[in-house]
């Protein structure tokens, strides 16, 4: 193997890597201030990336532009989803919570992809633009337009949500609810609030995350638990409480994922990245927590 | 010492119920010809053996394992070899579930280390792990030669799966009323007061998991002798995993009927909607999980149980 | 000004406190004394909101703080500082006073609040850009009670401030409370451990025993009670 093919892998993990990055923000965010795994993360994805192909099949809307329309979208099916399920658990005390959670995710996660196929079939989609085969070139290396556009479209959603949570009031709110709950209260911050404005940012991450994939990649109604798994694996890498680490994070699996494939074959590359998952769980059995 | 009349007559009657469902199951290839019949009853009789090995670990210790489609598809990728090799299918069933034990034993100990919500995410990776790499290495069709299809019954398919029902729900009702099953159902309750009572947690749970995964492994080698032809991928699939959840939850986890009722339940609308949409039941039963995990943590049973309860307010009960 | 009546408390089937009624006037200090698992802390957590009471009420300046949850009642103007400190420990401590501002009444005051903050505490502007939880104790206790200052309440409830800190550092923390009491008018209801001191800073105090009110009279006149005495400053009682 020449070593210009391994750069090329690695620029191709790299970019890949950073949508990884973009899924996992919105599952660390939820994770890290609701204690709640929401394992259909995925299906969020999946539904972000449907808004965004049927916004273009039907008005032919650029998939980039489309996210001012998917991310309130999926921001306000966050809101909905919030109130009507993931709030039940709100009252329980941290390991129940995380447990429910889990399982309310999943009986979601079954829906959702169920109510998919019935909405779209299980067919395999995927946005075709008139840029979707565009490539630059440098020094002989290949970088995809649209891939492209998915790290800077990662990169800047990342670092807004980074500054949202540095410097505003709703941000220093959040971070300070994932800190300490109860201290949250005592200094007039409304944790419920919290809670929905968290994760419905977090559903419009994941949706914004679903737009690149329908772009950059394909979509199919079954590619939940695939991302739900992506996005674990990096928050696991990764820690919660940075956003940019959480990039970073899915960046470095990315990396991961296409030099084991460039080594010994891309039909284990999903292998790879879950076996440093199991890996990393059990040198960290505590769970996520470790900062 | 002499029990109160009623306790006799109503320990009577669910001994009377029990063996008259058992003698009509027993006897339903006789009873009836139709394939369509036989063969959702061999389903009710899988899923239940699917759901009871599911609900052994879950049930008695707390512990949601994500990766059940492990051990069901590990079973199911012994037999099939062994059969198709020559063993006869009762020694294949059994290595599937010798072999299914081992592999429960092996991965239980790293596994436990990991508690609540990430041993559930672990078993996930562990299965999703097991699923790729069968798909990679076994990627072609697995299909019986032609004088296996010629000798294929569909009746002894059912009683196999009957016997293994059967023997699982005996099991775990024999383990439900052990000494090491109420040691179970303590650290379900609280892990660290078990443990400070003297429970070895670590022990308990292992014990729970090869019950389940051994049952599992039996549950997938039945699985393998009865399709004709499947990939070996499907055996490994993580729906597997959440069909067992979803009869075990809403029939009702934790119980020893649940999972029963859960799997008639689920098989029959399973069929009924098979014929309207394919994949429309698990849309119907994800919402219904979601319904007993958020308000109604006993599942049916316990639901049944509210209804009969209900005419009779303030009549002392709870 | 608070006005706790008939108040009853349960932890599940136990019950906590029993028919609690005290008063705070504006400008007071006033001292909950009594041994480990009296009720205290529970008494602090119910008025600020983070326990429900069974029974009885919790007023202050006439509004009804019982039903109202704990970040309402930060807003009416009560403000609680945990046992054990609680600070938002990864944020720095400039942070941890921002979100202590972050009632919509407490926003326009912040620059103000803060530069008071700075001039009493000149060590937390130091260390504004500092982590919190990497402070001493003293200093993240100080920090505590500013964060909670930072709401602009016009009652604070201390629940063990000088608890595991040095004796030079405790005797800071009470001066500390006296000057917010003249500067800031702001009333105190405090539990402590340190009952001596906590006596002669307060205009008044009351014992608890086992969630019930034991006993009650002005701090001066309770550090010269022979029962208080023997019972909660260890001196020899003199019937004994």
């Amino acid at each position: 193997m020449s070593l210009p093919f391994l750069i090329q892998r690695l620029i191709f993990g790299l970019l890949t890597g950073a949508l990884y990055g973009l899924a996992a923000a919105g599952l660390s965010l939820v994770f890290g201030v609701l204690r709640v795994l929401n394992v259909a993360h995925g299906e969020l994805v999946m539904i972000g990336g449907y808004a965004s192909f049927w916004l273009f099949a039907r008005t032919g809307l650029d998939p980039f532009v489309s996210l001012v329309l998917t991310m309130p979208l999926m921001f306000a099916i966050g809101l909905g989803l919030h109130q009507g399920l993931f709030t039940h658990v709100e009252t329980l005390d941290q390991e129940p919570r995380i447990k429910n959670s889990l399982l309310i995710g999943f009986g979601l996660a079954l829906a959702l992809q169920n109510l998919a196929i019935r909405l779209w079939t299980p067919d395999e989609r995927s946005i075709a633009t008139a840029y979707s085969g565009a490539v630059i070139t440098l020094r002989g290396l290949v970088f995809p337009v649209v891939r492209l556009g998915g790290l800077v479209t990662a990169v800047v959603a990342i670092a807004a949500l980074h500054l949202f949570l540095r410097k505003t009031y709703m941000g220093k709110a959040i971070r300070g609810t994932s800190q300490d709950w109860e201290a949250a209260q005592l200094v007039g911050i409304d944790i419920r609030r919290t809670y929905l404005v968290a994760f419905a940012i977090g559903a419009a991450l994941a949706g914004a995350a679903g737009t690149l994939v329908s772009v950059g990649y394909s979509i199919n109604p079954s590619i939940g638990l695939e991302w739900t798994l992506k996005a674990l694996i990096v928050v696991v890498l990764a820690g919660l409480g940075s956003m940019p680490g959480t990039l970073l994070g899915g960046m470095l699996l990315g990396l991961a994922e296409s030099g084991s494939a460039a080594v010994i074959g891309g039909a284990y590359q999903e292998v790879v990245s879950l076996v440093i998952f199991l890996l990393v769980l059990m040198v960290r059995p505590q769970g996520l927590f470790g900062r | 010492m002499t029990w109160p009349s009623g306790i006799v007559a109503r320990r009577l009657g669910v001994a009377g119920l029990i063996s008259l469902v058992v003698l009509i199951l027993a006897i339903l290839p006789k009873l009836t010809a139709r394939t369509d019949i036989l063969n959702l009853a061999f389903l009710v009789c899988l899923y239940i053996t699917l759901a009871q090995s599911w609900n052994a670990l879950a049930g008695f210790t707390g512990q949601i394992n994500l990766g059940h489609a492990a051990f069901f598809g590990a079973g199911a990728f012994v037999m099939r070899h062994m059969w198709v090799a020559g063993w006869h299918p009762l020694v294949g069933l059994l290595a599937s579930g010798v072999v299914a034990l081992l592999f429960g034993l092996v991965i239980g100990v790293p596994a436990f280390r990991l508690r609540g919500a990430y041993f559930a995410i672990g078993t996930l990776a562990l299965a999703e792990i097991l699923r790729i790499t069968a798909g990679n290495a076994f990627p072609e069709i697995s299909t019986l030669p032609t004088d296996f299809i010629a000798g294929y019954t569909l009746v002894s398919r059912y009683y196999l799966a009957l016997g293994l029902a059967i023997v699982t729900v005996a099991s775990l009702w024999a383990l439900g009323h052990s000494r090491v099953g109420l040691g179970m159902l303590a650290l379900r309750e609280d892990e660290d007061a078990a443990e400070a009572t003297g429970v070895n947690t670590l022990r308990h749970k292992l014990l729970a998991l090869a019950v389940s995964t051994t049952l599992a492994g039996l549950a997938g080698g039945v699985f393998a002798f009865y399709h004709v032809s499947y990939y070996h991928q499907l055996a490994f699939s993580p729906s597997w995993t959440f069909d067992a959840l979803l009869i075990a939850f809403i029939g009702g986890v934790g119980t020893l009927v649940g999972p029963i009722v859960g799997a008639v339940f689920y098989v029959l609308v399973k069929e009924v909607l098979a014929r309207s949409l394919v994949e429309l039941h698990l849309l119907i039963f994800g919402l219904l999980f979601i319904l007993v995990v958020i308000a109604l943590p006993g599942g049916l049973i316990e639901a049944a149980a509210r209804l009969r309860r209900l005419p009779a307010p303030g009549g002392g009960q709870r | 000004m608070l006005d706790v009546t008939d108040l009853d408390v349960f932890y599940g089937d136990l019950q906590a406190l029993w028919q609690i009624s005290l008063q705070v006037n504006p400008r007071e200090v006033v001292a909950l004394l009594g041994p480990n698992g009296a009720g205290k802390t529970t008494l602090l957590r119910t008025i600020a909101g983070l326990q429900r009471p069974a029974s009885g009420e919790v007023t202050f300046e006439g509004a009804s703080l019982h039903r109202e949850p704990a970040y309402r009642i930060v807003a009416l103007g009560v403000s609680l500082v945990p046992e054990g400190r609680r600070l938002f420990s990864g944020m720095t401590v400039l942070e941890n006073l921002e979100l202590g501002a972050f009632t919509l009444d407490a926003r326009p005051q912040r620059a103000q609040t803060l530069r008071w903050v700075y001039e009493m505490f000149p060590v937390l502007a130091e260390r504004r850009h500092q982590v919190a939880g990497t402070m001493s104790g003293g200093e993240q206790q100080m920090l505590a009670i500013c964060r909670a200052l930072m709401a602009r309440p016009r009652i604070l409830l201390l629940d063990e401030p000088s608890l595991g800190l040095a004796p030079l550092v405790v005797r800071r923390i009470f001066e500390v409370i006296r000057h917010i009491t003249v500067d800031l008018e702001v009333s105190v209801l405090l539990v402590d451990q340190n009952v001596k001191a906590a006596l002669e800073l307060a205009d008044r105090a009351y014992l608890v025993q086992s969630g019930r009110i034991v006993g009650h009279g002005t701090g001066r006149d309770l550090l010269s009670d022979e029962q208080v005495q023997s019972v909660y400053l260890g001196l020899p009682s003199g019937s004994g």
